[in-house]
């Protein structure tokens, strides 16, 4: 018999992706031009924040926790911001089951933070 | 084949909708048209269609898929070509869009550098299965 509580699942594959894809960045800002590509990622990164306090808020509520985590996996993603994005899915899927997302949203905040240092430490190193 | 020019987006979210923009109009030259909701879109269409329209999923008061009913409806939306764009890829949820007549379903988040590319080969697999028919 197995114990204790399996992770669930693609909770492992979620830390193993890198914060955010510079390989797509990259080519965003190669395509555009770099203070467009840094525009769009300070954008999304904003936004991920807005709506994570908005999660932060609405929990309790199932429906609207489940709308904004499904909006922000769909948008962030677009510019780079993997790890966000998959961490959205996970909690809006872990909603749908009517499970606890407290953590979830708690770790979701930290990625968020994380991501805006990463984008601010490669900011520096230019 | 008719080239594709005008693409309509209806979208509620407006960080994807600038994301789209840049996607088809930088990257694909194409020309961009964007509502937050489709009433908005209904009557655009209405007044004069694009080539073809992109429709989100989930959206306030008319879902994606509400807005193609209505779309169908139309004199001008009938034959309109349309793409979903859905974060819910589901095998089921993917095969009832296209039993409601999408011609295709695309994945968000979608890469802003081939989503223009995937749109203008959509178009095309559609124009070659339509001069087969």
């Amino acid at each position: 018999m197995r114990q204790g509580v399996a992770a669930p699942e693609g909770r492992y594959c979620i830390a193993s992706k890198a914060l955010i894809s510079w390989e797509r960045f990259d080519r965003l800002a190669g395509a555009a031009s770099l203070e467009v590509a840094s525009n769009l990622l300070q954008r999304s990164l904003d936004s991920a924040y807005a709506s994570c306090q908005r999660m932060k808020e609405v929990q309790g509520n199932n429906s609207e926790l489940i709308e904004e985590a499904h909006r922000l996996k769909g948008s962030v993603g677009i510019v780079g911001l993997q790890r966000i994005s998959d961490q959205a899915g996970l909690i809006e899927d872990q909603a749908t089951s009517n499970a606890d997302v407290a953590k979830l949203i708690d770790e979701l905040f930290v990625m968020i933070l994380e991501s805006a240092r990463e984008f601010e430490r490669r900011n520096m190193s230019r | 084949m008719k080239e594709l020019r005008t693409v309509m987006l209806v979208e509620d979210d407006p960080d994807i909708a600038l994301l789209a923009q840049i996607a088809l109009e930088e990257f694909g030259n194409l020309v961009f048209v964007h509502f937050f909701s489709g009433r908005e879109a209904l009557k655009a269409v209405e007044a004069g269609p694009p080539d073809m329209v992109i429709l989100d999923y989930r959206m306030p008061e008319m879902n994606g898929e509400e807005v193609l009913r209505a779309l169908r409806q139309t004199n001008t939306g009938r034959d309109l070509p349309v793409i979903f764009m859905t974060a819910s890829l589901m095998p089921k949820h993917v095969g009832r869009l296209r039993e409601l007549g999408a011609l295709d379903v695309i994945g968000k988040p979608f890469d802003p550098l081939t989503l223009a590319d995937q749109v203008k080969e959509i178009w095309a697999k559609h124009h070659r299965s339509s001069a087969t028919m």
